[in-house]
């Protein structure tokens, strides 16, 4: 219940300030915008009707999603435990009865919850109608399980605070490799094909190229079922990364704060 | 603001350099991935046809390198002071500068130096020479491409610094301060991929796409001497602005320090 609590507050706290809410986003939008003018563009010079197997509303679908996945799947809280552990505020959130990764995921669903309704309405609508039921059961499942991959994915990247003292440019540095590999400025299918079958396996394509195409129907079942348990196999990696980390990490905190 | 006093804020800024060799070393490696993520998109979009947008691939990438070069020298010049003055208005901590006997603007302005962006600026500016090494410039143009670029680089300072300046006025607004780095994104882009309505706001209203695409319609003797008018009546409007602001919000300031 407690974990509810908290992330219905943060929840709440993301709607109270509406100016710098709104803001954010008019520039998530801009940052959509910025990919589908260059790709109409694209399509308007080109010969081809057809782009890697994607035709010019296909592409604005795939840009449309993909973009929206990255606002959604936000990398926020990379700099949060470096906060927590620079402001001493880890040592009052290892005195309180609860888990902290439980606490800092809770604050993660309550900010992006109003992000999470309006994406999910927004996937109904853009959902191929021909899409079959268990797929599209699949496609959720793939769904949460990077939800949580990525999720614990930062919180990995995140345990760096314990060693290092600024934080700050690591979450544009993750932004940049989300970016690149997660096939947000084009689908990663226009890469050479021996680069493109190392990079649909890495976290940030499954989160990004792999789940958008997976959303568009362009996948089968079985390679759907492939890509959630690769998901499935980074999630259980990362935790383990993460749990260790975390106390090397606790080993080196002195609680003081900067 | 004296020279002697800024070359102190550059030596204190490269102390910290010294200081922060990890997050120094992070802020360049961020640069590079994101500068390599441009040029790959770029390789990308060129994979499909020769001639994209009215630019040809090299073109495209002159465009690219000097957009960025624009913003690593904002980033080296300003972005240090820029991270920290919207916190510092909101908690009332300008009082140390506005005792001092400085210009309190251009001292919170040029506080310090990011020496990491100078890395990726350095690497920006040596893949325009390479980009630029085929084309017959004369020595004019060399020295008006120059001046875009800094035109470009201040017009980026300018609205950053206007953004921040309304920390006088309205509290919780990171969001809000992100909006010149919308708007450069946005414009790292050729005009011709936009539409009509966005290209002429972004032109002559707020010409952060006339700055960034300047050099290159340079480059195809597409220039006019309006753009270029545009370009520094609205670094001088911008300017004048930024100060009034400045100076309107000192006086809206306030803390009990």
């Amino acid at each position: 219940m407690q974990y509810v609590s908290i992330a219905l507050a943060k929840f709440y706290s993301e709607l109270t300030y509406k100016l710098n809410f709104i803001t954010g986003l008019i520039g998530d939008a801009l940052g959509v915008l910025i990919s589908v003018f260059v790709w109409i563009a694209v399509y308007e010079t080109s010969s081809s009707d057809v782009i890697a197997g994607f035709d010019v509303n296909e592409m604005i679908l795939y840009l449309i999603i993909s973009n929206l996945g990255m606002i959604l799947l936000s990398t926020d809280i990379v700099t949060q435990m470096g906060s927590f552990i620079k402001k001493g505020k880890l040592t009052t959130m290892l005195l309180r009865p609860y888990s902290i990764l439980a606490c800092n995921f809770s604050s993660y669903v309550g900010k992006r919850l109003v992000y999470i309704i309006p994406y999910l309405i927004i996937m109904v609508i853009l959902l191929p109608s021909s899409i079959r039921l268990n797929y599209y059961a699949l496609v959720l499942l793939f769904g949460i399980v990077n939800f949580f991959m990525f999720f614990i994915l930062m919180q990995c990247i995140g345990n760096l605070g314990f060693f290092v003292i600024e934080m700050w440019p690591i979450r544009p540095l993750v932004n940049s490799i989300y970016l690149l590999l997660g096939g947000i400025y084009f689908p990663l299918s226009l890469l050479p094909e021996n680069i493109f079958s190392v990079m649909k396996l890495t976290p940030f394509a499954l989160v990004g190229y792999d789940f958008t195409v997976a959303v568009q129907n362009k996948l089968t079942i079985e390679v759907l079922w492939q890509y959630t348990v690769i998901s499935v196999i980074w999630l259980i990696l990362f935790y383990g990364i993460y749990k260790f980390t975390f106390k090397r990490g606790l080993k080196k905190y002195e609680g003081m704060g900067a | 603001m004296s020279m002697k006093l800024y070359l102190k804020l550059v030596s204190q800024s490269f102390q910290e350099l010294i200081s922060y060799r990890l997050t120094a070393t992070l802020i360049s490696i961020f640069g590079l991935v994101f500068f390599t993520a441009e040029i790959v998109a770029g390789l990308v979009y060129y994979s499909v046809a020769d001639n994209l947008f009215g630019l040809t691939r090299i073109e495209y990438m002159i465009l690219i390198a000097s957009a960025t070069t624009m913003s690593y020298l904002y980033q080296t010049l300003f972005i240090s002071s820029h991270e920290n003055l919207a916190e510092t208005i909101i908690e009332g901590e300008l009082d140390y500068a506005l005792i001092r006997p400085v210009n309190s603007f251009l001292y919170y302005s040029l506080y310090r130096i990011d020496f990491p962006s100078m890395i990726n600026l350095f690497i920006s500016i040596v893949l325009q020479v390479y980009l630029l090494k085929d084309y017959s410039i004369s020595f004019t143009n060399v020295l008006l491409y120059i001046c875009l670029i800094l035109l470009g680089a201040n017009l980026i300072f300018l609205l950053n610094q206007i953004i921040i300046t309304l920390s006088f006025w309205i509290e919780k607004s990171q969001k809000l301060m992100a909006v010149p780095e919308y708007l450069v994104d946005f414009s790292m882009r050729p005009k011709n991929i936009y539409p009509k309505a966005i290209r002429v706001a972004l032109f002559y209203i707020v010409p952060i796409l006339l700055a960034t695409n300047a050099p290159v319609l340079l480059i195809k003797h597409q220039l006019s001497t309006v753009n270029l008018l545009v370009l520094i009546i609205s670094n001088i409007l911008l300017a004048c602005l930024a100060l009034k602001m400045w100076k309107e919000g000192l006086k809206k300031y306030s803390s009990s320090n």
